[in-house]
């Protein structure tokens, strides 16, 4: 069985994208709220996270090429956005800033999950060439039969979002879980690198590189904004 | 005949004479004098006014030499709040805005470089760098507004991030259309 995606004239991965992340928020929102967490922490914490999401998220992409401006979603420049937004509105509110990371961090997976339906439509991110079961076939720009990285990715995170949030409500210690999510979330997406048509192979390559980089930046963020804010759990 | 003359020689009697009668004179009383009782003094409470269809009202001590009504100690403190909130509104507008002032010298700029460079590597470099303070502009906006909302709960924030939120949906409305139109997406997401 083969899955064929049309050829588009309107790309739907910008919808597709901004849609996983609001419904992604909502899931955050809903989390907040099930912590008691105040209404004015979660509006406005949401409000300035959503603003550094999408803002890193284009910024790491966006620049001009020799054929001309190239623009998108990053989801790596997005997890850090995500991150350094909630980390700036903890310094602002200081309430419950452990369970209103944790209930974002949670939520990412899913965002991200839902994210790569944009990414199957439009194309990007495709997988090496594959004509068995399950292979996407694509008629427009990226014409071609190819392995579904994409959905593979989709149900990837999308387990790692349901065990997350199993953890931050399971967890008393809501700074494990949200160390444990970045512990799976990192190597995931890592290996799913390797599926992706441009590995050549290799142990590391740029695209970990920049994983890695990423995930870095994210749990050095938490780190510091949890001594900052001397979150501690007994 | 000597009947008319009869009626004519007729006397009438004399009128009595009438002593005229005396009017009574009445010697003015003296007034009667009341001596000044001593005016109790109370100890000073606040006073209220009555307003007509309302409630009454404090009166509030009034300045000697301005006339105005001296501010209470939490009227002062929310004065001091708003125009510390104000300030902080009018940075984060200036970093709003600062991206759009300065559109047309960074697009010069990044022109100049491409056209004297002449290569891909530096005209990447230079607007990376513009497109990064431009983010950051923007997000340090977002949160001098924020910080305004939730400290001094001032108007001009409320103002604010409700111009903000319409900016907001408008410019990602405005991105997912020029993606749709574009699709120049599908081109490379390596790493992303």
């Amino acid at each position: 069985m083969q899955i064929n995606i049309p050829s588009f004239t309107w790309s739907p991965y910008g919808l597709a994208v901004i849609t996983a992340v609001v419904v992604g928020f909502v899931v955050a929102l809903i989390y907040m709220r099930k912590f008691g967490v105040a209404k004015q922490t979660m509006i406005y914490t949401s409000l300035l996270t959503l603003v550094c999401t999408l803002v890193t998220s284009v910024l790491v992409v966006i620049r001009i090429t020799p054929d001309g401006l190239e623009m998108g979603f990053s989801g790596l420049g997005a997890a850090v956005g995500l991150v350094a937004g909630i980390f700036i509105s903890g310094l602002v509110i200081k309430d419950k800033p452990d369970y209103v990371m944790a209930s974002f961090v949670a939520s990412a997976p899913l965002m991200y999950g839902l994210a790569k339906f944009g990414c199957l439509f439009a194309g990007c991110c495709h997988g090496k060439e594959y004509t068995g079961p399950m292979a996407i076939v694509y008629h427009g720009a990226n014409a071609g039969s190819y392995f579904p990285t994409q959905l593979i990715d989709m149900a990837f995170f999308i387990i790692v979002f349901v065990i997350s949030s199993i953890l931050i409500f399971k967890l008393k210690n809501k700074l494990k879980a949200i160390y444990i999510t970045f512990a799976m979330l990192i190597p995931v997406r890592y290996a799913l690198e390797y599926l992706k048509y441009y590995h050549e192979g290799h142990i590391i390559e740029s695209g970990q590189l920049k994983v890695l980089l990423a995930g870095v930046i994210a749990v050095g963020l938490i780190f510091i904004w949890q001594k900052v804010l001397k979150i501690k759990y007994r | 005949m000597d009947n008319n003359n009869n009626i004519n020689n007729f006397q009438q009697p004399a009128e009595p004479q009438t002593q005229p009668v005396q009017q009574p004179v009445y010697q003015q009383a003296p007034q009667p004098t009341y001596q000044q009782a001593p005016q109790p003094v109370y100890q000073q409470y606040p006073q209220y006014q009555q307003v007509p269809g309302q409630y009454a009202a404090p009166v509030y001590p009034v300045d000697p030499v301005l006339g105005t009504p001296i501010p209470t100690e939490e009227e002062r403190i929310k004065k001091e709040n708003n125009k510390k909130g104000n300030i902080l509104c009018f940075i984060s507008l200036g970093l709003m805005l600062l991206p759009y002032i300065s559109t047309g010298i960074l697009g010069g700029i990044v022109e100049n470089v491409g056209s004297i460079a002449d290569s891909y590597e530096s005209t990447s470099i230079v607007s990376t760098i513009l497109s990064t303070l431009v983010g950051g502009s923007y997000i340090g906006s977002w949160v001098c507004m924020i910080i305004a909302r939730v400290k001094y709960k001032n108007t001009f924030s409320k103002v604010l991030m409700w111009i903000y939120i319409g900016l907001l949906i408008a410019s990602v409305i405005a991105f997912v259309i020029l993606i749709a139109m574009c699709a120049y997406i599908s081109r490379e997401c390596q790493g992303m």
